[in-house]
This record gives structure tokens, sequence and C-alpha cells, in this order.
């Protein structure tokens, strides 16, 4: 039999999952039919874990129960805190991964064991080791870690095989900002360069239009900014005023009764034009040009050699960026998939190359490492030794699977250990740069400085983890080392621990997740609106939850059929 | 990897084919399909070893055109006949692998290669002035078909004297032998001026053409008789299509040409590096013969002429949507008498129109639709 694999993007917002059938990719819809599963997880009243939309609508009504962005914590040792109780990054992953897997066999009715995992280029190894994790965690074999921009060219790859280009892929996610240069040639999809910010994407932009909003309240705003209820509701209310920036150019973010801290609230009421907004987002789009620029110059293009510029990730759909690419490359951009799904598209072409899916046989991708890899060293200057300096082994930019070998020399007489710090970054002091593990060979025979060599050879898989092997010459001796030195990393005893909590979770029964999803957004709804509607709202609510703890299923049906009209038109009329 | 035998086998590259870059791609891209990174990773980085070993060969030479091959195919190495008349025992015979031969030209048998826009230019004009007419489309066609889109390679300097070659290319053909020569030579040598001779030479001769030549000219080398133009304007009895009627039915080549030369001087114009700028400068004026030419082109580069130029460009795309070409007519129609509120309006829609198709985006010719709405901008600024 063979095994079900599946291709996921697991974004800083929003996660999806896909399969590749009939040599096309598909993105395989959740419990509610929806493509996209926001990123979020919610401790729910009842003790049970909800994930989904359901957390996503719970993140205005209870701040302190809900987890989102959490993709930006991954590989920190960072605690997050549900109500009372802590998870690590890894694990609040894991939970989002297990719905997507759930949802899956569910759409496919069979199971899923295996899954092509995609993370933003600029993710270091502790990063995509925590990524890997999270799938242990969840019960999925990860095949194959790749980059999302990389994911992205092989969407379209996939599409324009035959066709001969250069093109530059620029995604700008929730969370991450990647761009990639790659050549099409012959059924081959060569990535030339990536390069990336991790602390930019559609998150900042929401902030970014929140602290304009909240310039106006002057007094308020510190008030704002301090009370967690009040600032998510108008980061909420700032994404969807993003979101219709995008196709208006006028639109006015409205609060009423915004919770400021020491029980006041304000009417917040305030329109913001598009160009307002990009005002305040220039800092952002200046931050943007930085990698763009990097990724051509390490891929040797002038910005007016590249015939093709894709852009991708659900960010990019906001007027500016598009801008921004057509300002860079003197070209429109192209759109021509989803850009929400572009990602998870290519990730599921990807688990079907690896399957050896027969449709797929004359497509070949290559990859680059992101970031230089090198260890510590020390050097001799006259009488003086500097030591902490960064000597790369694998240069950025070299194409992977690749090893690399340098030797490197005893510094002191009578040397007897070696101690090996290894680093990734492009500084020229290993302090500048991310540790990510060391080693020390011990027992070296007492020789004068420099007479020990010891050849250092690192390989990069197309995971993107790094294996040293260091030999010494004079023994012939070999040490080997799978970098796992990291604070956050887990070992097998501590993954075991983890999935066993896992476990004893409650979920949510996923059957009843639409009915949980609905009233979530109500309840959310239900805190914006005034007058009225908010009475009639309520009145509905009331209704629903009547007829759920009735248990008929026709009537459960049938209230969830009208109150779910009713919030859509009520979202609608404020949007 | 160290020698470039072996590099050459792991390719597939025959030892006595000529390799240049593009080769080497390709034969790296397909030799990917059986050293998959995926399947066969340590196969995989022994090709990528020979690649950038061949690769590296590559660059040791100035010349981007630079090709290699290895001097001797590796079963005849040693060469049959030496081993037999020397008979070298085995420890003393040549174990160095042959030595590469560096080519400086690629020519190949099956894939004649692209040449650049200014060697292009300089065969055409060679084979015109040769009245190989047939020939020079032929070669033109070749050209177009192996780099697909031919204004992304132009360079700033060489596109006046592009467009100028492709207009006479596709007038060549009714032109008199004589003229076609005159004018070939005259862009070969960035001097039209010196064609004016032979064309009236040619005129007084035959006063008959006249009517014929001006025609052409202007229906379908826009360029061309923007510069020798004023060859017929003393015979102004014969001058049959006026240029304000024949630009509606100017043909594709020559608006998109001239659109590009627009585009190129606005770029020109607007680079940062004041030399550069300044030299790019010098050539463009080199091949603006008269003033009257002179003045001409500067009346295209205002603010109304751009606004017509970038119109004309849009209704002649191909993928010019209905809606897109009524904007566009209008834009042309209300720059004489300006009208700033119909070229607001039909700016609006144009945007819009543009706006809509997403789609298609990649099929949108690099459309200066910045440059048209600085051109409005500037036409209707409050006074």
């Amino acid at each position: 039999m063979t095994r079900t694999s599946i291709g996921i993007d697991l974004g800083t917002t929003y996660s999806l999952a896909a399969i590749v059938q009939d040599g096309r990719p598909v993105v395989l819809p959740n419990a509610l039919g929806e493509l996209l599963t926001p990123s979020a997880v919610s401790l729910g009243d009842d003790g049970t874990m909800l994930v989904g939309a359901v957390a996503r609508a719970r993140a205005t009504t209870h701040p302190t129960r809900t987890a989102r962005s959490f993709k930006r914590d991954m590989g920190t040792a960072r605690a997050i805190p549900l109500a009372d109780r802590t998870f690590s990054a890894p694990e609040l992953s894991a939970m989002v991964l297990a719905q997507l897997k759930r949802d899956a066999e569910a759409t496919l009715g069979r199971t899923v064991d295996e899954a092509v995992v995609t993370v933003p280029a600029y993710f270091g190894d502790a990063q995509r080791q925590a990524t890997r994790d999270a799938g242990a965690i969840a019960g999925l074999v990860v095949e194959r870690i790749i980059n999302e921009p990389t994911a992205a060219a092989l969407a379209y790859g996939l599409h324009e095989r035959h066709r001969e280009m250069r093109a530059v892929v620029i995604d700008l996610g929730g969370g991450t900002f990647d761009v990639t240069v790659l050549e099409i040639l012959e059924g081959m999809i060569e990535i030339q360069a990536s390069a990336g910010d991790t602390q930019l994407g559609g998150d900042d932009f929401d902030t970014a239009l929140a602290e304009l909003v909240a310039q106006g309240l002057e007094a308020e705003r510190a008030g704002v900014r301090a009370h967690p209820q009040g600032w998510a509701r108008l980061l909420d209310a700032c994404e969807a005023a993003k979101r219709r920036l995008s196709d208006a150019e006028l639109t006015r973010v409205a609060l009423p009764e915004l919770p400021v801290g020491e029980g006041r609230t304000i009417q917040l009421e305030r329109p913001v034009t598009r160009d307002q907004a990009e005002q305040a987002w220039r800092p952002l789009l200046e931050r943007m040009k930085l990698p763009i620029q990097r990724a051509l110059r390490d891929a040797q293009l002038r910005a007016d050699q590249v015939d093709e510029v894709l852009i991708v990730g659900g960010s990019t759909r906001m007027p500016c960026i598009a801008k921004l690419a057509t300002q860079l490359f003197g070209r429109l951009p192209l759109r021509s998939l989803p850009p929400d799904e572009a990602i998870v598209l290519g990730a599921a072409v990807q688990a079907a190359l690896k399957a050896g899916d027969a449709a797929l046989d004359d497509l070949v991708i290559t990859d680059v490492a992101p970031f230089s890899l090198g260890v510590d060293t020390g050097a001799r200057i006259g009488r003086e030794v500097v030591h902490g300096l960064f000597s790369p082994i694998l240069e950025r930019g070299t194409v992977i699977p690749a090893s690399r070998e340098r030797t490197f020399h005893t510094l002191a007489d009578g040397q007897r250990a070696i101690n090996f710090g290894v680093y990734q970054g492009e500084h020229s002091l290993v302090r500048d740069n991310t540790k990510l593990g060391e080693y020390t060979i011990r027992g070296l025979a007492p020789l004068p400085a420099g007479e020990q060599a010891v050849h250092v050879r690192f390989t990069y898989d197309l995971n993107g983890i790094l294996e040293v092997d260091m030999t010494l010459d004079k023994t012939g001796r070999t040490e080997s080392l799978v970098i796992e030195g990291s604070a956050s990393r887990l070992g097998p005893a501590q993954l075991k621990a983890a999935r066993a909590a896992m476990a004893r979770l409650k979920f949510h029964p996923r059957e009843a997740l639409p009915n949980a999803t609905l009233l979530a957004r109500a309840d959310a709804l239900f805190v914006e609106l005034t007058g009225r509607p908010r009475s009639v709202l309520g009145a509905a609510l009331a209704q629903f939850r009547l007829a759920l703890e009735g248990q008929d299923p026709a009537e459960i049906a049938q209230g969830r059929a009208a109150l779910a009209r009713f919030v859509e038109s009520l979202r609608d009329a404020r949007s | 990897m160290e020698d470039p035998e072996s590099a050459f086998t792991v390719l597939g590259l025959d030892h006595t084919e000529l390799v240049n870059r593009d080769r080497l791609r390709r034969a790296y891209a397909r030799r990917l399909r059986v050293y998959s990174p995926e399947r066969d990773p340590e196969g995989f980085c022994r090709l990528r070893a020979a690649y950038e070993l061949v690769e590296a060969l590559l660059e040791l030479g100035p010349d981007q055109l630079r090709a290699i091959r290895l001097s001797e195919p590796l079963s005849t190495w040693p060469p049959p006949d030496d081993a037999s008349r020397v008979a070298p025992t085995p420890d003393l015979a040549p174990s160095a692998p042959p030595d590469l031969e560096l080519v400086a030209s690629c020519e190949s048998p099956e894939r004649p290669p692209v040449p650049s826009l200014e060697q292009l230019m300089t065969q055409l004009l060679a084979m015109l002035e040769a009245w190989d007419t047939h020939e020079a489309v032929a070669l033109a066609q070749h050209w177009h078909d192996a780099t697909l889109d031919d204004h992304r390679e132009v360079r700033s300097d060489v596109v006046l004297r592009w467009a100028l070659t492709r207009d006479l290319l596709g007038v060549a053909i009714v032109l008199p032998p004589e003229v076609v020569r005159a004018l070939a030579v005259g862009i070969a040598t960035n001097d039209l001026a010196s064609a004016r001779p032979v064309i009236e030479q040619y005129l007084e001769r035959n006063p008959g053409a006249v009517s014929d030549l001006n025609r052409h000219l202007a229906k379908r080398a826009r360029n061309l008789y923007q510069h020798v133009g004023e060859a017929f304007s003393s015979r102004r009895a014969a001058v049959a299509v006026p240029v304000a009627r024949s630009k509606r039915r100017a043909s594709h080549a020559a608006v998109i040409g001239t659109a590009l030369i627009l585009i190129n001087l606005i770029r020109t114009q607007s680079r940062s590096d004041e030399h550069e700028r300044q030299a790019r400068a010098d050539r463009v004026t080199e091949i603006q013969l008269s003033p009257q030419a002179a003045a001409r082109l500067s009346a295209r580069l205002s603010p109304g002429g751009r606004v017509v130029a970038a119109a004309q460009a849009l209704r002649n795309d191909p993928w010019t949507t209905q809606d897109e070409r009524a904007a566009a007519l209008i834009l042309e129609e209300a720059t004489s008498p300006l009208d700033c509120a119909r070229l607001r309006a039909a700016e609006d829609s144009l945007v819009r129109a543009m706006a809509a198709r997403p789609a298609r985006a990649d099929t949108a010719i690099g459309f200066p639709l910045a440059d048209l709405r600085t051109g409005v901008g500037q036409l209707c600024r409050e006074p």
C-alpha cells in the first residue's frame, strides 16, 4: 500500500494542506469547507483545545486564552501562555498540523502519515528542527522541509516548465518576507539565490495601521496599547481595514466601546485613505527593498534581466506591493495563482515528486543554502591571538545538497583539545552570527602549534539540516556531529513526552467545529456592535445556544444557517 | 573533480563539442534528471562539481561568447599513430589530460548562436547594403525567435539605430536598391544625412517615384521618415499622405519602436549617473541629423507627445482590451485641442481597465502607464 503524502503550508496567520491528484495540485478544504485554516489555538472554557477559525474568532473575545503568530517563536525556548497553562511554539504548531491532518484525512478518506512542510527561506537550523519536531508531535513524518518561495516557484514552475525564464518570487506572508531568484530551463527549476527578513510581514502592516489610527487618540494611546483586549480588537479592525484598502481608496475604522484600561471605553471612528496608509507603511516598504537587492546581487542579475516577477503570499494583495515590484523591476508582476495558495500547491508538488509521481517525472528542482555556515576560529597576529573569527565553510548560495571541506590547524603549542563552535550567518565575527552548536575533540597528541591539522567537512542536506565531520590528519580519527545543540531542540525522550501530552489534550470534536466557529464569530461580532443590531444578534445567539442544548440535529442545522446568514449580513454591512 | 575530461563525461558533453555557457547549462539541466538531488544526492554532488568546473573554465575568458572544447576526444588519446611510432612504455606515456582549447567563437552546426543586438544590426545593415533583403529578414526573424523579446535586450544607446534598422528592414523590399544601400550605410555610420544626396539624385531621375517613396516611408517606417523626410519636403506637391493621417495607420513595429525610443530616452534622462547620462545623450544626439528632426523628436517628448505615443502603443498592442482601446483613443483625441476633463476621465478608466486584468498582467507590453499619467498630469497642471 502506498503511503499518502500531503503538502502543508504552515503559515504565520493561515495554514493550508494540498495534494497532487492526476498530476495537478489541489488544496484540501477543512471541516468548515474553507481552504485557509487560521494558525490559531485557543483554550476553550471547558478545557478543550480549539484550533483554526474558532480560535481566530476567540482572539478578540478571549485574548489571554488564545495564541496566534506563534510561528515567529519557532526555534526559541519561549513559553506561550494560554490562561493558566503554557505551551511551546512547536506544540502549538503541532496542534495546527494535527488539525490539518484530520481535515485532510476526512476529505481523502484515508490515513495521511507523511508531509512536506514549508518554512521561510530565512528559517535557520533551529527553526527547521522545531518545525520537524512539530510534525513529529502531530504524528506526521515530515519527509521534507522546503523553503516557501521555492515551493511557490515550484507551483509556478509546474505551469511554466516548458518556458525558459529567469524570475524573482516575492513572498510576503503574514509574518515573513522572502525573495527568491530562479531560472527555469529544460524542465529544471534552479533556485539561484534567496534572501529575506524574518521579522517583516502582513502583521507589521496591521500594527503600523493601528499605530496610525491610535495616533489620533493621543491621550488614550498608551492605554490602548496596554489593554490586550482593546489592542487585539484594534489590530483586528485594522487588518480588515487593510484588506478593504486593497480595493477601495478610502475606508473607516470604527470601534464603539473600545476598552482602554481602568474600565474606561472610548468611541473610535476614523476614516483612513489608502495614501495615508501607504505613508504609514513606507518604512516597511523600504525594508522590503534590501532583501530584493541582496538576492539579485547574489544571483549576479540586474533588475532588467528578470523575465518575470511572481508575487505570492496573502499580503501581496495590497496594491502597494505590486507597485513596489513594478517600480523595482520595471514590469508588472505576475499573479496567475491565488496568492494564498501558491506555496501549499508547490509543497504538494514536492510531496508528489518525493513519492515519485509519474506525472511530474520531467521536473527537477535545485535549491541553495540561504545562509553561510562556518566555524569559530582564532588567528595569531604578531604576538596577539584574536578569537571569535567566523570562517565560513559552506557559503550562502551554494547549491544543495552540498558537502564542503576546509582544513584548520592548532593555534597553541602542545594543544590537547579543539573546541568547534558551529555558526550560521554573514558577519565576520561569530558573536554577530547565530550559534548552532559546538563540539570538542579531546586527546590530541601534543604537537607544536600549526602541526596538527583538522579537516572539517560540512554536509548540508535538502532539508537544510547540517552534518559536521571532523578528521584529524595525524591519527585519521573521525568525529561526527549532527547539529542539535540549540536550546529548543527536543530529544527523542522529550518528543515522546510531547506526543503523549498532545494525546492527553482534549480537542473539540471535528463535527462540532462549524457550530463552535459560528458561535465564536458571532460572539466576536457582538462585542463590536451597539444598539439594535447588537440586541438582535444577542437574541439570535441565545436561540442558537438553546437549539444546541436541545440536540435536535434538524433544529441545530436550521438555527446555524439562520445565524450564519445574520452574521454575514452584519459583517458585510460594517465593511 | 579536477580534470575537465571527466567533467565533460559526467555532464554528457561530447569531447569534440564546442561548449558555451548556454550549452553547458542545458547539458547540466538534462543530466539533472539522471543525477537528481532527490534520488541520488551523491551523483548530484558530482554533477554539480563538474558543472562548476566547466563554468569556471568558461569564465577564464573575457568574452561572453567564449566557448571551450577539449582538443582531442578521450578515446583517441594519445593519438594512435603517435603511439605506434614511438611506442612509449606505460609509465612514460603522457598522463596529462588533453589541453583545453580556448575558442573565441562558438559556431556550431545545429544551433546557430544568438548574436548581440549590435552584431545583429551590423550584419543586417551589411546584408541590406548588399541588397540581400530576404536573408536579412530571415536573420531578423531568427534573432527575434531566439531572444523571444527584443525590447528587453535593447540598450538606450543603440535603441534609435535599432529602430531605424528595423524600419529599413520593413520597407527594404519596396524601395529601390540604391536607396536601401544608401540608408543602410547611413544608419551603420550614424550619418543618415549622407543618404540624402543619393535619395535626391534618385528622385531627380524618377520624379514619379516621389509619392510612392514618401508613402512607404511615412506609412511603414516612421522613424526613417522623420529623419529623411526633409528630402521630400522640397517637393511639396508630391507629398501624398500627410503625416497626421498616416499616424493612425502606422505599422505596429514602428509605433512600438517609437514608444521604445521614448521609454528609453525617458529612462536615460532619469538615470542618476550623470556621467553615463551625458555619454548616452551624446550618442543619441549624434544620430539626430537635422534640427527639424531634433525638434520633432523633442515634440514627442513633450507631455502631449508622450500621452499620444503611449496611447498609440497601447492601441497597437494585440493584448489590449476593448475598454482600454476606447480609453486610449480618447486620450489621443483629447490632447489637441486639450480637454482636461476628458483626459482625466479617460486616464481613470484606462487605469481601472488595466487593473481589471491581473491575470493577464504578464502580457502587457512594457507599457509606460506611469509616463502616460505624468504626461496627463503635466498637461493638465493647475496654472
